[in-house]
């Protein structure tokens, strides 16, 4: 049905055969991959802010395309804190360090929860934050603490190579325009559907729904919920510690081996180095 | 704001986030992160 109204009002507005224009589009689409190529980690950080400000430049011309003439202050909150939690998808995903991408990731929880309380969603968005934030970034950084204590591999800082990152990034990129560019075109076949039902919203928002349950949490399975945070905090101080002591085991480990790497009598069993000969190519003598 | 527009809205940030979590799938080297992006 709504396929149907979508097809009728595109074929009205642009006539049979023809597309909507692309060129604004398309120039997004380069603009915001080059933009996340160059903040990506396999670049020095010079080029990071020329990269920040045209990805900058490309989500605000989505944004003039989808804004409404008549933006309300609402919508204006709701940019916000779209603007937060896409920006703080952007820096996770080009953060150097995975422990910087972990509180990267913390921070689009935090905007995601706050564009599901503006909707209403109360309940899921403290749930968003409680699960999310309070569990599964804590488990992220457990990970990244306990699994290599001595610091992360370069490779876990960078991303891939230069093309196989700016194909990746163009993909990605790709998605984001055609999907936006749906969505503006459809915006009046969208305005004209009708609304849903006031009254289910009523419902969701009732005091029976959000408050009893947090009610429950916190009077009935108040020691659960205690208990449940005290683990949590525990575990926490025990990561810290089992990874400041791996640091200095990998600390001890390595001055023993520059202790005992240090020059002496070579070794029976070690190959002499091969002296390279006239010609310049090493152990061509040998041939 | 109307519902429809509010739709819009919800649908344009989730298209972003899809694709930024698509980009750091493709792109990021670290496990952990190569799958939390698209999370």
């Amino acid at each position: 049905m709504i396929g149907t109204v979508l097809v009728a009002q595109e074929t009205a507005t642009w006539g049979a055969g023809a597309f909507p224009p692309l060129p604004g589009w398309l120039v997004v689409l380069l603009l915001g991959t080059v933009g996340i190529w160059l903040m990506l980690p396999v670049r020095r950080h010079r080029t990071r802010i020329v990269g920040a400000i045209l990805s900058a430049a490309a989500a605000v011309w989505i944004v003039g395309r989808l804004l409404p003439q008549n933006a309300s202050l609402e919508s204006l909150l709701f940019w916000a804190l779209a603007g937060l939690t896409v920006g703080s998808a952007v820096a996770m995903i080009t953060a150097r360090k995975p422990v910087y991408s972990a509180i990267w990731f913390a921070a689009v929880l935090l905007g995601t929860a706050g564009l599901l309380m503006i909707n209403g969603a109360q309940f899921l968005g403290v749930a968003t934050l409680a699960v999310y934030a309070g569990a599964i970034v804590v488990t992220f950084l457990f990970v990244l603490m306990l699994a290599q204590p001595e610091g992360e591999s370069f490779y876990d800082r960078i991303s891939w190579g230069p093309v196989p990152a700016a194909l990746g990034t163009f993909a990605g990129m790709a998605v984001v325009v055609v999907l936006s560019w749906s969505i503006a075109e459809a915006s009046e076949v969208m305005q004209s559907l009708p609304g849903t039902q006031p009254g289910r919203a009523k419902e969701v928002l009732a005091e029976h729904h959000v408050a009893t349950l947090g009610r429950h949490l916190f009077s009935v399975n108040l020691l659960a919920v205690e208990v449940a945070g005290l683990l949590l905090l525990a575990a926490l101080v025990g990561a810290i510690v089992m990874a400041e002591h791996g640091n200095a085991t990998v600390a001890e480990l390595r001055a023993k081996v520059e202790t005992s790497a240090l020059p002496s009598e070579p070794s029976p069993i070690e190959p002499s180095p091969i002296e390279p000969t006239s010609s310049g190519r090493p152990g061509a003598s040998h041939v | 704001m109307s519902e429809a527009v509010w739709l819009q809205n919800y649908l344009a940030v989730g298209a972003m986030l899809f694709g930024l979590g698509l980009i750091g799938f493709l792109v990021r080297r670290n496990f952990l992160w190569c799958f939390s992006a698209p999370k």
